[in-house]
């Protein structure tokens, strides 16, 4: 586990009560922890590249729940409404803690998460040269082609991608490039106070914690990208700011969940964007344990 | 002997009219607190209603902005060491409170950062409106008060000095 990673993993450890940070200790020694995942009144899970494992240690428990929140808010729960609604929470460093509980809904949306049960603390990793390998399929005389990055859940999706924006912002195996990435979650460049936290490239724009078709509308119009990267592409809205971006002439990649090439283009919302022929290029992710493939799919 | 007397009826009077003053000041300073802190309450609601920052945030901009700087400042520093917003209020580095103003703090700070905007908000204009209560008590008996002590000072000092005579 680089030393990044691990500094991370350490901080996160101090917000943990004191017996599941012990057993996650234990677990860091063995393999690259990428998960930990606790539930009210059941055991803390912890996934690790390799395997995963659930804790030998009491239950986590509701007072547990509501102390962990607090601190992963930074004592200040309110500040973080909007982003507990989507059911996440990013912490610096473009860590982001899925969490899940009891909402309150107005007019069949979901106004405001009252009561947290479920976190899923995921460790982000920087695989910095892991989009090397990727850049020959998704370019062409040395510029980069719209592409779409697709796998499962934790499919390492977003590390590519952030790789992939480094190569393409610094001209790693192509020509460089203006790129920005359209970062709802703050995950994908991990910026505090406009810092990102991972290696991005030199000529990479961020316009994170902003809806996906906002943020992407208002890149086109004002920071003249060539490239657009933009994580977990999905809703309709997102389907039409890309599909736009893509007529404006600058090229999309996009990461989006399946798990195989007919789940893919059975996927209602993104339909639109194959009919128009958006993407050149679909790349489906495999992985295996800490092995990573990538197959090739005709759009 | 009678010039010794007479230094010391003096001394003694002066005495007692100078406590009757440093007691008063004294509930002068608790009111300015209260009255200061109330003001500085107010900012944070404002601040929680437009902005949305983070509690650290929105007290360093209190510190900056508002009336009790040296007690926001730190009150900030140990929300962002890690303390919640209570465990910070209780180690920052307070001006003299009247007891009752003392508890609408603590109330307020033992739940803040925990809920909702909205829920924060009440709490905040629920410790506002309790402030802005004691202020005025504070202001209406600290004026019968302050007439009280001077006066009881005067004559103490007085009785003090005929009898030194």
């Amino acid at each position: 586990m680089d030393t990044t990673v691990n500094e991370r993993l350490r901080s996160i450890l101090t917000l943990l009560p004191v017996r599941i940070a012990k057993a996650v200790a234990v677990r860091i020694g063995e393999a690259a922890v990428e998960e930990i995942r606790l539930r009210t009144a059941r055991p803390p899970q912890i996934v690790t590249a390799k395997d995963e494992v659930l804790a030998e240690c009491a239950s986590f428990t509701a007072d547990e729940a509501k102390e962990l929140l607090e601190k992963l808010c930074r004592h200040s729960v309110y500040s973080m409404e909007e982003e507990l609604r989507q059911g996440f929470i990013t912490l610096e460093g473009g860590m982001r803690v899925g969490v899940c509980g009891r909402p309150v809904i107005r007019n069949g949306a979901i106004l405001r998460l009252v009561d947290v049960y479920g976190f899923n603390i995921r460790f982000t990793a920087e695989a910095t040269g892991c989009a090397e390998g990727v850049l020959k399929h998704i370019s062409e005389h040395g510029y980069p082609l719209s592409s779409l990055i697709v796998s499962p859940p934790a499919g390492g999706k977003t590390t590519l991608l952030r790789d992939i924006a480094r190569c393409i912002s610094d001209g790693v195996g192509m020509l460089p490039q203006k790129v920005a990435i359209a970062d709802e979650r703050g995950e994908l460049a991990g910026c505090i106070g406009g810092r990102p936290s991972f290696d991005i490239g030199a000529r990479t724009d961020v316009f994170d914690m902003t809806p996906k078709a906002e943020a992407i509308s208002m890149l086109v119009r004002t920071m003249s990208p060539n490239v657009i990267i933009t994580d977990e592409i999905g809703s309709p809205r997102d389907t039409e700011a890309i599909s736009e971006a893509a007529r404006c002439g600058v090229c999309v990649i996009a990461s989006a969940h399946a798990a195989s090439r007919d789940d893919l283009f059975k996927r209602k919302s993104l339909r639109p964007l194959f009919d128009d022929g958006v993407f050149k290029r679909i790349l489906l992710l495999k992985r295996s344990g800490s092995i990573l493939r990538m197959i090739p799919i005709t759009p | 002997m009678s010039a010794l007397r007479l230094i010391c009826a003096g001394a003694s009077l002066t005495v007692c009219v100078l406590y009757g003053a440093v007691k008063r000041s004294g509930n002068e300073i608790l009111l300015e607190n209260v009255s200061r802190l109330h003001s500085d309450i107010r900012l944070f609601s404002n601040l929680l209603r437009s902005r949305r920052l983070p509690l650290s945030e929105t007290a360093d901009i209190i510190a900056c902005e508002g009336e009790l700087k040296e007690m926001w400042a730190s009150a900030s520093s140990g929300i962002r060491s890690g303390k919640s917003f209570e465990e910070a209020y209780r180690d920052a580095t307070k001006p003299v409170l009247s007891g009752e103003a003392e508890a609408v703090m603590s109330e307020l700070a033992s739940g803040l950062g925990k809920g909702d905007i909205d829920s924060e908000l009440e709490r905040l204009e629920a410790a506002r409106d309790a402030l802005g209560s004691i202020c005025a008590e504070m202001r209406n008996s600290y004026a019968d008060k302050n007439r009280l002590i001077r006066s009881l000072s005067m004559l103490t000092g007085i009785a003090a000095a005929l009898l030194l005579l």
